[in-house]
């Protein structure tokens, strides 16, 4: 977890472009400009004002990036989705407040500003996230901020803390009295993967809906996303937990912190690598050049004001959202094959559907 | 629906992402509302509309103008590559409106002359590897100029073809080994003596498991009918 996720201990992805000769230039490029550019915030986030808790001799909290700082796909575009994750507490500010100001004029300046959602720039209690798990606790930025912290976050500062409460996630869902078995995916990690990625589905809906919303201006890039950066962030989780079928339960938590501090496109590059067969290989490659062709777009500053310009109505005549649409075909076909195909095939029969 | 197995015996019908090539529907006419209504009872994923004589363009373009409600996530059109009479750039002309609105068009390289004129299709276009009557095409280093000078072409991967070249497999191996990388969709039949379509046995389906299983990303589309109970 403390690793960078362009770092990371699988580097997959470079192993496959290695293995077969494909050069992934998006996605190699989005990961150098990840690694670069955490290289370049760290020392100021480091250099924290005087009496922050930062500075503790046991730190409480970990400045958290998120989206596509944490799945290494950084661009030119991106946001900058923070949060202050904390061991507990969050409710009462105090002098986190002050901490929050801090990092807030550090990041998520200028573009870069996060996103309006409210999931991000603020306090995250890895107690609440674990704690609260379904029921009416369990709110939809509760959901999003435990899976977010699972599935693509990096620390900037204070690793350590990070680290533990990525621990202490998944600990609340591979805990043996609510879950386990050896050699089975965990199914309530399984459930609430499952429950997010249909959330996403269901919210894409409902931001469309929404009387007064920005439903129509933003449903083709979010429709982009939703085929591709979300779908690629789901599949990244679900491959992993599926995967644990081939680990005894005690040995689940190290496997998934191994494969949740790689980049998304790490863990997929993995599965396909695992497969150990050049039907794994080909698949692979021509399932991570779609989505390297998705991050060059999202790199290209016409092609990502192309498709913004583009609604529901018009984009039926844009080669551009031909060509998204392409690309996101090729990815699921990808993906499908890799559940359902080879060697997972009969784990995702037995438990994606019941 | 995606695909349906109930009756079929073979293992391709458990492909999620079959479809027909309309080429085996026709009963002689050019009743292309019919072919595409036949061609669902195998699978709504994927369909092929092989205009293969030029004759039968018309036809098919006149139909797709019509923007009919097709429910298929994969769409292909074969452009002719028998009876052809029309200047390529003419061909094309009438091809480059489908851009955008079906995701491959699938042509033979041994009917292309001028290749410059077949950039306008741009990644739609998908090039075919071809049995032994042709006399290109058949082989990795018969595409290859073509899919250099076409660097945005795809391509469409005849199984039965590449069997039909090399029956140890090896040329259909070295095809998806240099060009593996374009490859948009599968055309997926046997081939009788006569080099015509045919439905695959068990034992072709044993014979091409291991090209099959390197293509199982992307639509195959069925150029004859799948095996079914006696």
């Amino acid at each position: 977890m403390d690793a960078d996720p362009a770092a990371g201990p699988s580097g997959a992805l470079e192993l496959l472009s290695e293995r077969t000769g494909t050069p992934f230039p998006n996605l190699l490029a989005a990961r150098t400009l990840t690694r670069r550019r955490l290289a370049e915030l760290r020392p100021r986030l480091d250099d924290a004002p005087p009496a922050s808790l930062l500075d503790d001799e046991r730190p409480r909290e970990a400045v958290v990036l998120f989206g596509s700082w944490g799945r290494a796909e950084l661009t030119a575009h991106s946001d900058d989705d923070w949060a202050l994750v904390v061991d507990s507490g969050g409710a009462e500010l105090g002098e986190r407040e002050h901490l929050l100001s801090w990092v807030g004029d550090a990041l998520g300046t200028g573009d870069a500003v996060p996103g309006a959602t409210g999931i991000f720039g603020e306090v995250v209690s890895a107690e609440s996230l674990a704690a609260r798990i379904g029921l009416q606790d369990d709110s939809n930025a509760n959901l999003t901020r435990r899976m977010l912290l699972l599935l693509e976050s990096v620390a900037v500062a204070r690793p350590e803390v990070h680290d533990r409460a990525m621990r202490r996630v998944l600990g609340a869902y591979l805990d043996p009295t609510a879950d386990g078995g050896d050699r089975r995916p965990p199914r309530f990690l399984l459930n609430d993967l499952i429950r997010y990625w249909r959330t996403i589905a269901v919210d894409f809906e409902g931001k469309h809906r929404e009387i007064d919303g920005d439903g129509a201006e933003k449903w083709v890039m979010r429709n982009a996303k939703l085929r591709l950066s979300r779908k690629v962030l789901f599949a990244g989780g679900l491959v992993p937990v599926l995967r644990c079928h081939e680990h005894a339960a005690d040995g689940m938590t190290d496997f998934l912190v191994e494969q949740l501090a790689a980049p998304p496109t790490d863990r997929l590059a993995d599965a396909f690598l695992a497969a150990g067969t050049q039907a794994g290989l080909d698949i692979g490659v021509r399932t991570l050049d779609a989505y390297d062709r998705w991050i060059g777009l999202l790199g290209d500053a016409d092609a990502r004001a192309g498709l913004q310009a583009l609604t529901r109505e018009t984009r039926g005549d844009s080669q551009l959202w031909h060509e998204v649409r392409d690309l996101g075909d090729r990815l699921q076909g990808g993906l499908l094959a890799l559940l359902f195909s080879g060697r997972l095939a009969p784990i995702s029969q037995q438990y994606l559907v019941f | 629906m995606v695909s349906a197995t109930s009756h079929h015996t073979s293992g391709l019908a458990a492909h999620p992402r079959l479809g027909c090539s309309t080429g085996f529907l026709r009963d002689g006419g050019d009743d292309w509302t019919d072919m595409a209504t036949r061609a669902r009872a195998t699978s709504t994923e994927a369909l092929e509309l092989a205009a293969l004589s030029e004759r039968e363009l018309p036809g098919l373009l006149a139909y797709l103008a019509a923007s009919p409600a097709l429910p298929f996530r994969f769409l292909s059109v074969h452009a002719p590559s028998k009876h052809r009479d029309m200047p390529e750039r003419e061909l094309v002309a009438l091809l480059e409106p489908l851009v955008g609105r079906v995701e491959a068009i699938v042509v033979h390289p041994d009917t292309l002359e001028d290749l410059g004129a077949w950039i306008p299709l741009g990644r739609t276009l998908t090039i075919e590897n071809m049995d032994l009557r042709k006399e290109t095409g058949r082989t990795a280093d018969e595409l290859a100029s073509i899919l250099a000078t076409l660097p945005q072409a795809q391509l469409c991967f005849d199984v039965a073809h590449a069997a039909q070249v090399d029956p140890t497999l090896g040329a259909g191996h070295e095809i998806l080994d240099r060009f593996g990388s374009r490859l948009r969709h599968l055309h997926v039949s046997a081939l009788d003596d006569a080099g015509r379509h045919r439905p695959m046995t068990a034992a072709d389906e044993a014979h091409l498991a291991p090209l099959l299983d390197r293509c199982r990303d992307v639509p195959w589309i069925l150029e004859a009918p799948l095996r079914t109970v006696a």
